[in-house]
Formats: structure tokens, C-alpha cells, sequence
């Protein structure tokens, strides 16, 4: 199973690993720090930063409220674009390019030229609902990496083991859930996955459509920034983290999210 | 072995079925019967129809007009999954997240055997195709070969009523591809199955087939049992298509007591007493198989079915040895006169690039066929 890998591949990967680790470690150092300010290295160890944030009210309802925006988000984009990369894939329709390419397209715009865009046309419209206006915002920016990973998944469905089997006497919707699902479950939870993490680390949108009743964790934490420089701000980015890491753990474990099983 | 019973096959007709895609017309006018518990191979390059018309037996391709009707029944109508039928696929469609035994009572399962049954029916088919003890692997676990049996074995274990066969050996080297052809010419027969092939392979279709229909164009070129295909073939396209033809462009000048006599435009005579439903108008050429030709050395008197030339090049292939020849006076024949010498006589009669030598074959091989 397990090819040797050559010396040279295993120094590159652990410092392309490294790089992409080792920022993270930084907030997770500085938020056990027992100082009334942030440094690196840490001077102590205390995890009363985390129970200093866990208490605070307003903290955890932007936290939950976070989750609770990114769990929506994550059903609306998945709703929507499921489908959507299955017409694409599996149909030839006409301007399919250019709807990819309109589709696509936040991943080109800037996040903070899209949000501007969006608060400007809801001012227009007149419209106030924070929410509602909130996932409008993530589901434009999510819906790429759904579609994306949902198309990337149902290109490499294999058309003629939904036909053997139909031929093996499997009605349509049989077919749809023996054959079709087990292959592109893992492109959906990949997409679903990203979506989810998108929506939970949003700053540039959020910004715009946010209210003081409806406020993300990014912009709390930003906030709080401003406000004073203790270690409770690296705790809150720790948390986000550990959360980030979370979600992925479990559904690695949950549903097998494996490179090598979306390939094979 | 196995219990498995014979199932006995269903009658397939295909009457008068068209199919076509915007304007292109891929399948016409196709009028079929595969016998029950016959082998009919499709056979003819590609892109001339021969998997579309496959695929509407199955269901999976909805013919424009016509209708398929099996043991009398029209099936046109019905959805691919109602129609009880077993398919083996080129790249074997195994589902890759089941089980070689999930695999193989995926069809039963999907008829509502109970639980036990499917398992000790999945374990016969399984037997039948001598892969026991294999239940528990994955299919990518499994050799080409043994993929193609699992595939098999999924396709029998509901004992359907036909089996159609898509390419079914292309990917397997040509070993293999023998052994299997064989193994499941055994099976078919044993089972009793209707089995219908497509195949662009002239050497697998004579193999497995009773019947075989050479198909161009998408229409029907000839229908007949394997030897009278090759042997009797209508058309230069049916003689190319199946071995290795000589054609000369002639036309007929007598018909009498069952032997045609015919005239190429360079004035060689030729004599055939193959049965043939020609009338003196039709155009048509003279066909010879290069093993239906015999060599000898130097100049030979003028008469029919016999040509004089001079020798271009010899080439060793194995069982044979290929002489093309050039031969005097035959302008219209393309490219050259291919000649094979079995390998016994080839020790005594080596022609040599250059040498003059004359070919001759019975009028009993001399083949007329419809030209284009």
C-alpha cells in the first residue's frame, strides 16, 4: 500500500507542512500566556483567558450566532448547489460557461468589493434583515467551493455503473441512492465541509451586513482587538482554530473524507 | 458443479428500429431475431451502430421508431430495470464500494430474494464462473480477468432471460481474452442464455456466434451463421470486413447451370460457382481469399482464374508466408494480389521479389460480391 517516498518528497512536504502550521501554533502559545498582554514566547501557563472568554456573554453569542449563521449557510449552499453542479456536469445547456463562469466569480472579486456590492443593492432595496442578508452574502461567496468539489466529484462518476445497474433491475431512485451517493458523497462533504469553514471565518463580507445583533465571531474578535490587547484575544482565535480543526476531524473520522477515496 | 438451472433464453426481434440523434441517423432500419438460447454477435467498425442498437435492447437507448419485442412481447415501452436482462459492460461497471459478493446479488437483492437465497445464489453464480472464495474481495482487488468473471457471474445470478454482451474482452490481452471467450461460449450454452454480442473483433465474433450480423452504417449488411459469413459473403464490404479478400472489379457475362463467368475491364476471365442471387446488370467484383490461391513459378497459359505477375515483396508471418504480387495487365487492382503460402510449402516454393509467377484458385473460391 504505502510507496516509499524519497528523501528530497519528505523535506518538501514537511516544509510546506511547517509553514502552514507553525502560524497557527502562535495564538495557541500566546493565549496560555499568564501576562496582562499578549507575547511570544509565552511567560507562564494559565488557561483563565479561555474561562475569561467562555464567561463572557457577548463572546459566546457571537460564537454561537456564528455557528448558527455558518450551519445555514452550509444547507442553503449545499441546496443550491448540488443541483446546480449537477446540471452543469451532466447536461449540455446553453450558457452553462458563462453560469459557471457568474457563479464562480467571487473567488475573482475581491471579498470586500462583493460585500459593498450586496450592502448597496439591500440599501436600495430598502431592505432590513440582518440575517437573511448575512446568508445572501456567505452563500454567494460559499457557493463556488460546493460547486466546485460537487462537480469535480460527479465528473468522475462512473456513467456506466449507473447503467449496469438499471440493467440489474434498480429503479431510478435506487440508482441515485446505491450508485450515485457513495460516489459523490465525498465531494459534497468536502464541499459542504469548506463552505462551513468559509462561512465561520468571514470577515470582508461580514462587515458590510452585520449588525449589533447579529455579530459574527471575526468581527468580535476584531473588536476586541481594538479594545484592549490582552491574551483573551488569542484565545478566542485559538478557539476558532481548535474548532476549524474540529469539524474536519470529525468528519474525516464520520465519513471518510479521503483524498484517496474521492479519486478512486 | 453448480445447480444453477438452465434458464432458457427469451426469442429477441428487432423489428424495423431506427434511431437517430439530430440529423444523424446511427441505426436504420434494423430487422433482427436472435434465437432462443442462440449467440448473435453484431459485428462491423466503429461508430456503425452496433452498441446503440445493444443499448435500446437494453433500454438505455430509446429507438426513434420500431419495436424490440422479446418472446413476442414489445419491450419498447418498458424502463431499462423491468426488463430482466443481464449486460456485461467494456470496463466491467463493477460498483466499486461493494463487495464481490455485494456485487453479484446486487440483481437479486434488487428482486427481493430473500437474504439467505441471494447469499447461496450469489456463491452458485460465482461457482459457475469458478471464483469461489472470492466473495469478501473488493473488485479493485481483482485481476482484469476476474473482474470480467464477477461481472459475469452479477450478470447470470437472476438467470435473466438475455444476456448482452458490450465489447466484453476489449480490455483483456489476447491470452486471456481467448480462454474467456470460450469459457463463456460454455456458459451461454449451458444456460441456455439468448445472448447478443457486439464486437468490431471479425475473430471474436466467429469464436462465440451462431449468427452473426455485419453491420455498416448503421443498416444490416448480411445476417447468416458464422462459416457462411465468411465463406459466402455479399458485399467487398462483408469480405473486407471478415479475413482478407483480393477484389477485382468485374462484371458478368454468362450465367448458366449454377456457374457465373465473369470479365474484369483488363480482359481476365474468371469463373465462380459459388451460389450468388446477382442478375448479369449489378455491379460487382470478384473476390479471393489470399489462402484460396495457389503459387507457381514462371508463366502459365491464359484461362480463368488464373493471373500472371511479377512478385513485389514476401513477407514471414507465423503459420503463413505472405507473397504480394503484381500482376500483368491489372491496372484496377488495388494494391496488389496478397498470396499466402502455408509455412509447410513455403520450405519448397520461395518466390523472390522480381521472379514471374502465376496464381490460380477453383472457381469452387472464386466469391462474387456486391461492390460497395
Amino acid at each position: 500500500m504505502n510507496e516509499t517516498v524519497s528523501l528530497p518528497l519528505r523535506i518538501t512536504v514537511g516544509i510546506i507542512l511547517a509553514l502552514v502550521v507553525a502560524p497557527l501554533l502562535v495564538p495557541v502559545l500566546m493565549s496560555i500566556s499568564d501576562t496582562p498582554y499578549i507575547v511570544f514566547p509565552p511567560q507562564g501557563f494559565t488557561l483563565k483567558w479561555y474561562g475569561e472568554v467562555l464567561a463572557n456573554p457577548e463572546a459566546r453569542g457571537s460564537f454561537l450566532f456564528s455557528l448558527e449563521l455558518a450551519a445555514i449557510v452550509t444547507a442553503v449552499s449545499l441546496l443550491l448547489g448540488v443541483p446546480c453542479a449537477a446540471g452543469l456536469t451532466r447536461y449540455r445547456v446553453a450558457g452553462q460557461d458563462a453560469v459557471l463562469g457568474l457563479i464562480l466569480s467571487p473567488l475573482i472579486v475581491p471579498l470586500i468589493v462583493t460585500g459593498v456590492a450586496l450592502l448597496q443593492v439591500f440599501a436600495l432595496m430598502g431592505w432590513r434583515a440582518t440575517l437573511m442578508q448575512l446568508v445572501i452574502g456567505h452563500t454567494v461567496v460559499c457557493l463556488p467551493y460546493v460547486i466546485r468539489s460537487v462537480s469535480a466529484s460527479l465528473l468522475l462518476v462512473n456513467r456506466s455503473l449507473e447503467d449496469a445497474a438499471a440493467v440489474l433491475g434498480a429503479p431510478p431512485h435506487v440508482v441515485a441512492m446505491k450508485v450515485i451517493w457513495p460516489q459523490v458523497r465525498p465531494g459534497i462533504l468536502a464541499g459542504g465541509t469548506f463552505c462551513f469553514i468559509v462561512s465561520f471565518d468571514d470577515y470582508p463580507v461580514s462587515m458590510w451586513l452585520a449588525d449589533g445583533n447579529h455579530f459574527p465571531v471575526p468581527l468580535y474578535l476584531y473588536t476586541v482587538i481594538e479594545r484592549s490587547f490582552d491574551p483573551s484575544i488569542a484565545a478566542i482565535a485559538s478557539l476558532m482554530i481548535f474548532f476549524a480543526l474540529l469539524l474536519v476531524l470529525v468528519i474525516e473520522k464520520v465519513f471518510g473524507l479521503s483524498l484517496a477515496r474521492l479519486a478512486s | 458443479m453448480a445447480t444453477t438451472s438452465v434458464s432458457g433464453g427469451g426469442e429477441v426481434r428487432l423489428a424495423g428500429i431506427c434511431r437517430s440523434y439530430g440529423d444523424t441517423q446511427v441505426v436504420r432500419d434494423v430487422n433482427l431475431i436472435a434465437a432462443s438460447g442462440s449467440i448473435l454477435a453484431l459485428l462491423g467498425p466503429s461508430g456503425c451502430g452496433k452498441t446503440t442498437t445493444l443499448r435500446m435492447v437494453a433500454g438505455l437507448v430509446q429507438p426513434s421508431a420500431g419495436d424490440i419485442l422479446i418472446d413476442g412481447v414489445s419491450v419498447t415501452g418498458q424502463p431499462v430495470h423491468k426488463r430482466n436482462l443481464g449486460m456485461l459492460f467494456q470496463n466491467y461497471a463493477l460498483f466499486p464500494h461493494l463487495t464481490v459478493r455485494e456485487n453479484v446479488a446486487f440483481g437479486l437483492a434488487m428482486r427481493g430474494v430473500p437474504k439467505g437465497d441471494t447469499v447461496r445464489r450469489a456463491k452458485e453464480a460465482l461457482a459457475l464462473v469458478r471464483l469461489s472464495g472470492f466473495e469478501d474481495r473488493m473488485p479493485a482487488a481483482l485481476s482484469g480477468g476476474q473482474q470480467q468473471r464477477v461481472a459475469m457471474a452479477r450478470a447470470i445470478a437472476y438467470r435473466p432471460r438475455v444476456l448482452l454482451l458490450d465489447e466484453p474482452f476489449g480490455a483483456l490481452d489476447k491470452k486471456l481474452r481467448e480462454e474467456m471467450q470460450i469459457e463463456l461460449r460454455q456458459l451461454c450454452n449451458e444456460l441456455g442464455l439468448t445472448t447478443i454480442l457486439v464486437t468490431h473483433d471479425q475473430e471474436e465474433a466467429l469464436i462465440l456466434a451462431d449468427q452473426i450480423a455485419v453491420m455498416r452504417s448503421g443498416r444490416i449488411e448480411q445476417v447468416d451463421n458464422a462459416r457462411a459469413v465468411y465463406e459466402r459473403p455479399i458485399s467487398h464490404f462483408v469480405a473486407d470486413f471478415i479475413g482478407t479478400s483480393n477484389f477485382i472489379p468485374a462484371s458478368i457475362v454468362d450465367m448458366r447451370d449454377g456457374r457465373m463467368t465473369l470479365r474484369s475491364t483488363a480482359g481476365h476471365v474468371f469463373e465462380s460457382t459459388v451460389p450468388n442471387d446477382f442478375s448479369i446488370q449489378e455491379r460487382v467484383a470478384v473476390a479471393i481469399r489470399p489462402e484460396s490461391m495457389r503459387l507457381t513459378p514462371g508463366e502459365l497459359p491464359a484461362a480463368a482464374n488464373r493471373l500472371t505477375g511479377t512478385i513485389v515483396r514476401s513477407l514471414f508471418k507465423g503459420q503463413v508466408l505472405s507473397v504480394w504480387m503484381k500482376p500483368h495487365g491489372q491496372a484496377e487492382l488495388q494494391p496488389e494480389l496478397q498470396v499466402s503460402i502455408p509455412i509447410e510449402d513455403a520450405a519448397r516454393m520461395s518466390p523472390q521479389p522480381g521472379e514471374t509467377w502465376s496464381a490460380q484458385w477453383s472457381a469452387a473460391r472464386t466469391l462474387v460480391v456486391r461492390e460497395q
